[in-house]
Parts: structure tokens; C-alpha cells; sequence
């Protein structure tokens, strides 16, 4: 090499910059132009945390919850049933699924309560009931329900089907001690044998409640996000397409710019606003709503590999695609197919939906916030499914910016 | 106005739009896939509720335990970490979670140790009652011969008697000989279709958010053909502008009834669902589809690009579509929700779809819906006939 080539260019003539600086200013030029687009805004910042809110908004308030009325009905009226209906009318709590103590004479009353609506359903304890048990006849409990709400029908049945076994083990212990006292020949005293009938349960049922400030802003919030992203993403990889196509891409590259300077600094623009549009739905639902994510360590690496991964389908569709139109149907095609697989719409997947979902990028992501939000997950549990996104990402994208590259060559 | 030109331009609409794939697929194939999808994954009513069971003890009477449970109306979900279980109660994918404690077993066989069961459930539930009904129907049936032993044992004070062994011999024969209690079903009332089948619900809702969406990207068509300078030529031929806006509402509303019909099909021959009164519901699909070709006629005069009519009509369309009860029943969200849902035509469709499938609700049942939905229509149709007269004479 000789000596004049060594020496520093000429004032007034600026030295090529290297890839990386090229690529920081193609990128930063790129993207402070996607942000003065209104509708790169609406899509990748307002829309995600609007339909964010109107799902927190919809399931504000413990709407799992099934409300409904179940009378218990003591047409009987023996010591015995009385007992039995006080106990099941002060065991429910207030709201949910309530059981009252009401006076229902018979079977055809208690289906007109039903069918009015008074109740959800009766459990009555017919007459002549007690007498059944204590004769060793057949003894009946009977339950009405609502044809259109069989869960409530189900819960009637359980608490008839819970007086009927309690009745039955009285009848049981009481048979047994008799029996055996005669077997053994010992005599039986009836107020040891009520003090008997009195004893604990054999199995103590505790009722624990736990926190929970799992709110689902923070499963349709990053959700929606992401949809739009693979939109607007799509958007942004077609530019190399127009550009090419408009000749602005050679005006570009006849200069010292390296077509790698270029793709790069596109795609770091695309991934920065990525990664812009994910963080602020983060911070705004957590700051302006409270929503808590879980651990940030865990939700800033879902969201800069879900950025990755949708970078690289894009950039894999670009390359593959022939046309500006064949790019923009295969990005509209491929993200609606990616969300309706990955869950974007659908919270309770369950059989084939939930398995499809672990094959999708956003999938993997909305199952990663689940275990950060609402499964206790620190970031370390939640590594699996962040590499899982981000190698979706690098093989998409290297062999999208393959594909591009090669393009650049023709 | 020539009705010949309108139909022409209609007609050359509808068949531009179907030979394009993106078309077909957003119009055609996404709304029958999503319809499958929710309309398998909702099934119709809720049977049973979901419990999540950890069985830390792994013995016999544990696992007849499981057993009892899910006879006693529960739907048994077995858990082997107790974070997932958590995780799925605050998720709302479990009503509850039963963990059985270690030597449950052995304190069934034990003279007087109580055996320890934990009933998991959210802070905000208020299934608990409901789900501790099942919980002790199992358990009663449980401990009916442990029971009695206890109380045999407890009874006889029979000092140096083996009153535990013989007592567990005749409780058995006691258990065999003791009739049992039976619960009789009775029910009252019909099945409503949406409980009976998830179709019926997947079906109408899909419909008014696709309907609704595709009408809106309609006016990209018109955007183009501004940009294009169409419009303007069409100002310069015999035709005029009128018949043209026209034709292209025209193409859409006939693709809007396309694609109302085929999901009605589906629903009602592949899926069985009764969609009730037919000529109720022909006037809701003909009302729906013509407030969404209006729609998108006015985003067709608003809009200045193609891309930002899509920018704007994709989350616009789902945002109404969650608000109005397109994604979950408005019976489900708080009051304040439900009237914001009002605020949106898809409220009002979705209310209409609710009593004429459910209900069996005709014309008259269903008027302050349909009424509101006309009135909605009107407005829309006007405010396109003004702006778009307004920037075609651009």
C-alpha cells in the first residue's frame, strides 16, 4: 500500500464512517421518521394500552365469580332436618353461590320458585323424610334446577348430595355401635353414644385465600402490542422493498454506504421502536394503572426477544417476498394467523389451542408474561421461553437479511 | 341515479375483491377459523367447576378421595407443583385448589388423629361456598366407616375389649346394610341455545366484529380510487360520482351479506346451532351489513391513505368489538362497562343476536335494537354522502 493512500483525507472530505456508525445513523434517521407517521403512533403506542384498558375494565372485579340463590327447603320439619338446613343456610359467604333457609312445602312449589326465578335452585328436604331414614326405607332428597344453568344445578346437588351422606354416616356410626355393643355383649349409653355422634370431623378442611394482583391488562396489553408490531414491523421491512424500488436504495449504496450499514441500521431501527412501543404499554399500565407484571428483570427480556422474533418474521417475509404487495398480504396473512394461534384474542386456551401457542413467538411471550404476573416466576424461570423467542428470531431474521442481501445484488 | 351503473360498479367491486388472497383470507378464512376456534373452546355452558388437586399423601384413601371429588360435580385437574396450581387460580382457569396434606391416609386409619385438607382459592372468589359443597359431599362419603369405628370406640368404653376391630367389622356390614340416600334431579325450564351450544355464541359475535371490520377497510378502496384520480374521472363522465360511491358501498354491503351467510351456514349446518326466527335475523344481517358499508364509506372520505384507514380500522374494530360484547357476553363485564358497550353499535347487534337466538325474539321483540342500529345507520350514511361529496370535489 503506498504512503499517499495512508494519509489522512483531505480537509472538507469526510473519511466513510464504519458499518456501526453508518448503521446508528441510517437507523436513527429511520426511525425518527416512523415516529412523525400518526398512524405508527395510533398502532404501536395508543391502540395497545386502549384495548388494554377496555379488557381491564371489562374483568375489573372478580367477574369469575358465579352468582346464584339455592334455597334449602325443610318440608320435613323433624329436630333433625331443621338442624341440617340451619347449618347449610350459615355456611355460604356473601355474594357468590348463597344458601338460604326457605319454606317450600313441595315438589310443585319448588319448581314454580325455580321457574319465576325467586331461586336458582332448591334442595328440599321432603316430609316423612327423617321417618325414611330412621325405618331403613329408601329416603329421597330432592333437587330442582334450571335446565340453562347446570353449574348451579351442580352445586344444588353436591350440597344435597353432602346432607345425604352426613345423614347416612350418623345412621352408619350409630348401627355400628349398636352392633358392636351387642357382639361384645356391652351395654350402650345413649347420652355416650349423642356425646359420640358430637366428635370433629376425621378430615379438617382449611380455607386458604390467597393475594392475587394478576390483572389481565398485563396478558391483552402486550398482546395487542405485539399484533400491531408484526403490522407496523411489516411496514418497515417493505421500505427496503420501495426503496429498492424507487431507486433510492442505488443512490444510497453508490455512495460509501455498505448495503450491510443499510439492513442493519433498518432493522435496528425497527427493533428500537419495538422495543419503544412494548416498554411504553409496560410503564404506562404499571405507573398510570397499577398493573403489576412481575419481575421487570423478566418482563425486559421477554420483551426485547419478542421484539427480535418479530423483527425476524418480518424480515423473513420480506426477503422470501417478490413484491411490495406480496410482502404486505404475507405480513397481514402471517400475523393474524400468528395471533389466532398464539392466543391474542383467546385468554383460556385449552387442548390443541394451548399446544399450538407454545409454537408461536407471541404465544411464548403471553404464556412468559403469565408466569412472571400471576405464577410467582422470577427471570431465571422464564429464560426457557426467552430463548425459545429469541431463536425464533435470529434464524427468521439471518436468513430474511440473507434473502435481502441477495436481493441487493440484483 | 342510474341503478344499471350502480350495479356494474358493484358487481366489478365484489369480483376485484375476491380474486385477492389477503381479501379471501381476512374475509373469508379468518373469521370461519376464529369461529372454530372459540366456538370449540366455549362448548356452551359451564358443567362443572374446575379444581386443581395436589395429592401430596399419594395413599388409597387420597386417591378415592380424587375420586369422591369428581363425582361430587368437580372437574379434577391433578397439579404436581403448587406454584402452577397458584398461578392457575389467579389466572381464573381454576375455581379452586384442594391440597391433600401428607398422612391423610394414615389419619383415617388412626384411632384419633383428623386428617388435613386445604382449599386454595383467590382472594376475590366468592366460589368458595359453592366449591366446599362438593368438598364435604366427598368427605362425608369418605369417613362414613372411619367415622364409625371412632364413634363405636367412643361409645363403648369397653376397657381391655378389642371394641376397634370388632367395630370395623360390623360397620361394614352396617354400610352394606344401610339404604342409601338418594338425590332426585328435577329441571325446569328450556336449555337457552348459547348454553346448549357454543356455536351460537362463536357464531352471531364473529360475525358483527368481521361484518364491522370489513366494512371499514372498505374505504381504503375508496382512498385508492381518490388518490388515483378515478372519482374525478368518473366526475367528468356521463355516470357522475353519485353511482360510483354507490357501486362500491354496493360491492361491500353484498360482500358483508357473502360473508354474514357463510358463517350463518356453518352455525346452522355444521354446528346444528338454531339461530331461531330466520326472518328476524335476514333483517339484522341486511341492517348490520349496511351500517358497515357506511362506516366505510365515511372512512373513505376521511382517510388520506390506504395504510391509514388500515392503521385505523384494525384496532378500532376490535376495540368496538371488545367493548360492544364481540369478544366476551356484556352479561359478564361491571355495570359501567356494559353502558359504555351501549355506546357502540356492536352492543346493540350483539343484544339483538342474544334475544332472537335465545329468546326466540321477532321483529317487535327486538325493535329498540334494530331501531337504534337504523338510526346509527342513517347518520353514517348521511355524514359519507356529505364528506365524501366534499373531498371528491377536491
Amino acid at each position: 500500500m503506498s504512503a499517499t493512500q495512508e494519509a489522512p483525507a483531505p480537509v472538507g472530505v469526510l473519511a466513510p464512517p464504519s458499518v456501526g456508525r453508518q448503521a446508528v445513523l441510517i437507523g436513527r434517521l429511520d426511525l425518527r421518521r416512523r415516529l412523525r407517521d400518526r398512524s405508527i403512533v395510533i398502532q404501536v403506542f395508543l391502540a395497545p394500552i386502549l384495548l388494554g384498558l377496555i379488557v381491564g375494565g371489562a374483568f375489573a372485579g372478580g367477574s369469575g365469580n358465579l352468582e346464584a340463590t339455592i334455597w334449602v327447603a325443610d318440608a320435613d320439619g323433624t329436630d333433625t332436618t331443621r338442624a341440617i338446613s340451619q347449618t347449610v343456610a350459615g355456611s355460604s359467604e356473601d355474594g357468590g353461590v348463597v344458601f338460604r333457609a326457605a319454606d317450600v312445602a313441595n315438589e310443585a312449589e319448588a319448581q314454580a320458585r325455580v321457574d319465576d326465578g325467586t331461586a336458582d335452585a332448591v334442595v328440599l328436604i321432603p316430609a316423612g323424610f327423617t321417618a325414611a331414614v330412621l325405618d331403613g326405607r329408601d329416603a329421597e332428597l330432592l333437587v330442582v334446577g334450571w335446565a340453562g344453568s347446570p353449574i348451579v344445578t351442580g352445586v344444588a346437588q353436591s350440597l344435597a348430595d353432602g346432607i345425604a351422606a352426613a345423614v347416612r354416616s350418623q345412621q352408619i356410626s350409630t348401627g355400628t355401635a349398636v352392633g358392636t355393643a351387642e357382639q361384645l355383649s356391652l351395654p350402650v349409653d345413649a347420652a355416650a353414644l349423642a356425646r359420640a355422634l358430637e366428635q370433629p370431623e376425621l378430615i379438617v378442611v382449611t380455607d386458604s385465600r390467597m393475594e392475587n394482583s394478576f390483572n389481565l391488562i398485563s396478558f391483552f396489553a402486550p398482546g395487542m402490542a405485539m399484533l400491531f408490531l408484526f403490522f407496523v414491523m411489516g411496514t418497515a421491512a417493505r421500505s427496503i422493498l420501495t426503496e429498492r424500488r424507487e431507486g433510492t436504495l442505488d443512490r444510497i449504496l453508490s455512495g460509501p454506504t455498505s448495503p450491510t450499514g443499510v439492513l442493519l441500521g433498518k432493522t435496528l431501527s425497527v427493533i428500537a421502536l419495538g422495543v419503544l412501543s412494548l416498554l411504553t404499554v409496560y410503564l404506562f399500565t404499571t405507573f398510570a394503572f397499577g398493573v403489576d407484571w412481575g419481575d421487570p428483570i423478566g418482563v425486559l427480556l421477554i420483551i426485547f426477544a419478542s421484539v427480535i422474533a418479530i423483527a425476524g418474521i418480518s424480515l423473513i417475509i420480506t426477503g422470501l417476498a417478490r413484491t411490495e404487495e406480496q410482502a404486505q398480504s404475507l405480513t397481514i396473512i402471517g400475523t393474524l394467523m400468528l395471533a389466532i394461534l398464539g392466543g391474542t384474542f383467546i385468554y383460556t386456551a385449552s387442548g390443541p389451542m394451548a399446544t399450538a401457542r407454545a409454537f408461536t413467538p407471541n404465544g411464548q411471550a403471553a404464556m412468559g408474561f403469565i408466569d412472571l404476573a400471576a405464577g410467582e416466576a422470577s427471570w431465571v424461570a422464564v429464560l426457557p421461553r426467552v430463548a425459545v423467542i429469541l431463536a425464533i428470531g435470529l434464524v427468521t431474521g439471518t436468513i430474511g437479511l440473507l434473502a435481502i442481501r441477495k436481493g441487493f445484488a440484483r | 341515479m342510474n341503478a344499471s351503473a350502480v350495479a356494474t360498479i358493484g358487481f366489478f367491486e365484489v369480483k376485484r375483491y375476491l380474486s385477492d388472497r389477503v381479501a379471501l383470507f381476512t374475509t373469508v378464512l379468518m373469521p370461519v377459523i376464529l369461529v372454530l376456534v372459540i366456538g370449540l373452546s366455549i362448548g356452551g355452558a359451564q358443567d362443572n367447576f374446575a379444581v386443581g388437586i395436589i395429592d401430596r399423601d399419594g395413599s388409597e384413601a387420597s386417591q378415592e378421595f380424587v375420586t369422591l371429588l369428581g363425582e361430587a360435580n368437580l372437574d379434577t385437574v391433578a397439579y404436581d407443583d403448587p406454584t402452577a396450581l397458584r398461578r392457575d387460580i389467579r389466572l381464573g382457569f381454576l375455581s379452586a385448589g384442594v391440597l391433600i396434606d401428607p398422612g391423610f391416609g394414615a389419619a383415617l386409619e388412626s384411632a384419633d388423629e383428623q386428617a388435613r385438607v386445604t382449599m386454595n382459592l383467590d382472594q376475590a372468589s366468592a366460589n368458595g361456598s359453592a366449591v366446599a359443597t362438593s368438598v364435604t359431599a366427598a368427605t362425608e362419603a369418605l369417613t362414613a366407616a372411619p367415622a364409625a369405628i371412632r364413634v363405636a370406640v367412643a361409645t363403648l368404653d369397653g376397657a381391655g375389649q378389642p371394641v376397634a376391630e370388632v367395630a370395623g367389622q360390623v360397620a361394614s356390614g352396617v354400610i352394606a346394610d344401610t339404604a342409601p340416600i338418594t338425590t332426585r334431579e328435577v329441571l325446569v325450564g328450556t336449555v337457552r341455545e348459547e348454553d346448549r351450544n357454543g356455536f351460537a355464541t362463536a357464531v352471531p359475535t364473529q360475525l358483527t366484529l368481521f361484518v364491522f371490520l370489513n366494512g371499514m377497510l372498505a374505504g381504503m378502496t375508496l382512498v385508492e380510487s381518490r388518490r388515483l384520480g378515478i372519482s374525478r374521472r368518473m366526475l367528468s363522465t356521463p355516470t357522475g360520482v353519485g353511482p360510483h360511491i354507490l357501486g362500491v358501498g354496493t360491492g361491500r354491503w353484498i360482500l358483508g351479506l357473502i360473508q354474514a351467510a357463510l358463517l350463518l351456514a356453518i352455525g346452522a349446518l355444521m354446528f346444528q346451532v338454531d339461530f331461531g326466527h330466520w326472518p328476524t335475523v335476514a333483517a339484522l344481517v341486511l341492517l348490520w351489513t349496511s351500517l358497515s358499508a357506511a362506516v366505510g364509506m365515511v372512512l373513505g372520505a376521511v382517510g388520506r391513505t390506504p395504510d391509514q384507514v388500515v392503521a385505523l380500522s384494525i384496532p378500532l374494530g376490535i376495540g368496538l368489538a371488545m367493548l360492544g360484547g364481540s369478544m366476551w357476553p356484556l352479561s359478564v363485564v361491571p355495570p359501567f362497562m356494559r353502558v359504555l358497550g351501549h355506546l357502540t353499535p356492536h352492543g346493540w347487534a350483539n343484544d339483538a343476536w342474544v334475544a332472537i337466538i335465545n329468546d326466540g325474539a321477532r321483529l317487535p321483540d327486538v325493535a329498540t335494537e334494530m331501531g337504534v342500529l337504523l338510526a346509527i345507520t342513517i347518520v353514517l350514511a348521511g355524514l359519507a354522502v356529505v364528506l365524501l361529496r366534499r373531498s371528491l370535489s377536491r
